[in-house]
């Protein structure tokens, strides 16, 4: 598994099926992980189209690097930044009043395959955002420290740290029960 | 939320959008660059040639007011005044390159010689003879000689209270207090 890049390669190659595979395989995970940022499922497919439209623009910007997937949530984190940025009109909602959408649970049910990371994501809404991304990106996306310390523009010392700390919170909040999930 | 189909079509179609603005905004670029130079080369060409215009009009206009006005040249610089007794080898000698005191000297002459042109031609001849006896009667006279930064000389001759000037060997008559001046700068008194 090289997370697209493969298939972004023979994208570049001319291979038009190509681009689909890597929207098959990353495009939902992007916007789950986009909508971890801005609350709003529309606005975070919104902004995963134009980071799949980065790729299409801007051929010749991904290096190969790091993984397509890596690169992708990059793009997505940075323009998600960008969007609460210019978002004229900020709601603060209180999570625990927070209306989900069907739209939201569909996505949920398509990326959490199973009962444990349904859990996490549940206890997830309770820690602070940052400590909620690093777990989202490690144990939801299954990225290296690298991967999601270069997502998250931070160094893998601190990517290591934030997790120490997001799994005593998670173990506060989920429990004895919790302790097997982690 | 879209369907896979209209995920892929929005993103090719914002993509497409997007090539198109890029391409738009580098054909603008192109455009507006060479533009951009040309303004700037064609405003400092007009912009040179107007000072070389303005600099040659004004020198003109400059010269012109010159021989207009009939101005006087400027004033010679003296880079000294020499003043030594005459008839005598070892006789009083000074020399004086202060520019101020130089300044001071010229300018008083200058005077006197513009006051006494107002005395009639005619008299010119009759000062000249009383000078010529009043040189038997008295025996000291000084040359001031003014030396111009060019090495030129012009020289006046003092006996008594007559100016002589060597130049157009004209005689000026000077009044006791213009005397006493001018021996005063000339640091002829005791």
């Amino acid at each position: 598994m090289d997370n697209g890049a493969s298939s972004y390669r023979r994208f570049l190659d001319g291979d038009e099926t190509a681009f689909d595979e890597i929207m098959k395989e990353l495009f939902d995970s992007l916007v789950f992980f986009i909508d971890r940022y801005v609350h709003d499922t529309h606005a975070a497919e919104d902004i995963a189209i134009d980071a799949f439209s980065d790729l299409l623009v801007h051929k010749s910007r991904y290096n190969f690097k790091v993984t397509l997937k890596t690169y992708l949530f990059m793009i997505g984190r940075s323009r998600a930044l960008n969007y609460l940025k210019h978002r004229k009109l900020f709601t603060m909602v209180e999570l625990s009043d927070k209306l989900v959408s069907d739209d939201e649970i569909a996505l949920e049910a398509a990326i959490l395959n199973d009962e444990r990371k349904r859990r996490i994501n549940t206890a997830l809404n309770q820690l602070p955002a940052e400590m909620r991304v690093a777990v989202h990106l490690v144990y939801f996306e299954d990225m290296t420290y690298d991967g999601a310390a270069r997502v998250m523009k931070k160094s893998r010392k601190q990517i290591d740290n934030l997790l120490y700390r997001a799994k005593g919170e998670l173990r506060i909040i989920l429990g004895k029960d919790g302790e097997q999930l982690l | 939320m879209r369907s896979f189909d209209e995920r892929r079509a929005e993103i090719f179609r914002r993509s497409g959008e997007r090539i198109k603005k890029r391409k738009k905004a580098k054909r603008i670029m192109l455009t507006c660059i060479p533009l951009f130079v040309c303004v700037i080369l064609w405003s400092v060409v007009l912009l040179g040639q107007q000072n070389k215009s303005s600099f040659t009009s004004d020198s003109a206009t400059n010269t012109n007011t010159y021989f207009e006005d009939d101005c006087a040249p400027p004033p010679a610089v003296y880079t000294a005044v020499e003043v030594l007794e005459q008839d005598k080898a070892d006789g009083y000698y000074k020399k004086t390159d202060e520019p101020l005191k130089i300044d001071k000297i010229n300018k008083f002459i200058e005077a006197v010689v513009e006051a006494s042109k107002t005395v009639a031609d005619d008299y010119t001849d009759q000062i000249q003879s009383e000078t010529d006896a009043n040189d038997a009667t008295k025996s000291t006279s000084y040359e001031i000689k003014f030396i111009m930064t060019n090495g030129s000389t012009k020289s006046f001759v003092l006996n008594g209270n007559k100016l002589l000037s060597k130049a157009d060997n004209a005689v000026y008559s000077l009044s006791d207090s213009q005397l006493g001046t001018l021996k005063a700068l000339l640091g002829l008194t005791e």
